[in-house]
């Protein structure tokens, strides 16, 4: 324990000391300021901080792998459904070889053609339609 | 050569320009590890967290609109992500056992005292380990570590008063001696 410390205890014990304890705390406040002043002095960065060399390259590559990462990402999203959508299309050509009449290629790709003659006849057939001669048969 | 200005550079970089972008990180880097390292000693974590700043500024960069300086705005993201390891590294340690925290980190280059000191800031609970990281050892002004930790100026005050008490507690041996 510091001196000062140890007769400012002292002098509590004994009142008639008042004008020795208020220079006793004054030295101990003084102390305290001191003591805290050593501490920010401690505190105190002396060094510019860094991380280390090429720390900016470093993040760069960061961002350009979390960049490139996402796209892989996208394109694994994808991977996941591609065996299934393979699957898909050989099942329907497959449905589509047996169900067709002729074994074409046309028929196994399920290419309709629709004959022109036959969209002519049903315009023939059915007639047109005239609004005002209706009108005036009803 | 005329250094171009940080608001030319953020331009750039929201152009995608990496070259822009990497010179806004070296014209940075310092304060923000000053903060981390502060906070969290240096090390692997700290690098680690100093990155990441970086990377949450890139992907900010068309949400930064200028309102606060640049420094500040790191500086506010650095702060927050150090806190978040400082959670990590809690619980990692509820989990793991305690470690103690002071042998972990590394300590800056100084004098014996400046490790001392640097070793028990670190036992200082986050709260007010920011407030002694920005105004005593970066020596930002009250109001400005106010507005970095988007504190009131009384609270940064007297958590820096009860922060120093708290220091002067554990290093009261080193006082006596």
């Amino acid at each position: 324990m510091k001196n000062w410390e140890e007769k400012y205890l002292m002098s509590l014990d004994d009142p008639a000391q008042q004008v020795r304890r208020d220079m006793l705390t004054d030295a101990a406040q003084q102390g305290v300021a001191e003591q805290h002043a050593r501490i920010r002095e401690g505190a105190r960065r002396k060094s510019p901080a860094t991380f280390g060399p090429w720390f900016a390259q470093k993040v760069i590559r960061r961002i350009q792998a979390a960049a490139q990462s996402t796209d892989e990402l996208i394109l694994q999203f994808f991977r996941r459904y591609q065996l299934a959508a393979i699957g898909l299309v050989v099942a329907l050509l497959a449905f589509n070889a047996l169900a067709a009449d002729k074994l074409s290629m046309r028929a196994i790709l399920g290419i309709e053609d629709t004959a022109t003659t036959e969209s002519t006849d049903a315009e023939t057939t059915e007639g047109t339609f005239d609004y005002f001669s209706d009108l005036n048969n009803n | 050569m005329e250094q171009a200005s940080d608001d030319a550079l953020l331009t750039q970089a929201r152009a995608g320009d990496m070259e822009a972008f990497a010179q806004l990180v070296h014209r940075h880097e310092s304060q923000v590890a000053a903060v981390v390292c502060g906070m969290l000693g240096k090390g692997e974590e700290a690098e680690d967290v100093g990155q990441e700043v970086f990377i949450r500024f890139y992907q900010a960069l068309d949400r930064f609109r200028g309102d606060a300086k640049l420094s500040t705005y790191l500086v506010r993201i650095a702060m927050n992500l150090s806190i978040n390891a400082l959670k990590r590294r809690k619980r990692h340690q509820a989990v793991h056992g305690a470690i103690e925290e002071a042998s972990k980190v590394g300590v800056t280059q100084g004098s014996e005292w400046d490790e001392v000191v640097q070793r028990s800031l670190r036992t200082l609970p986050a709260e007010f380990r920011t407030v002694v990281v920005l105004r005593l050892m970066e020596g930002y002004d009250t109001a400005e570590t106010a507005e970095m930790l988007q504190l009131p100026i009384g609270t940064v005050l007297s958590r820096l008063a009860r922060a120093q008490v708290k220091l002067r507690e554990q290093l009261s041996k080193y006082f006596k001696s």
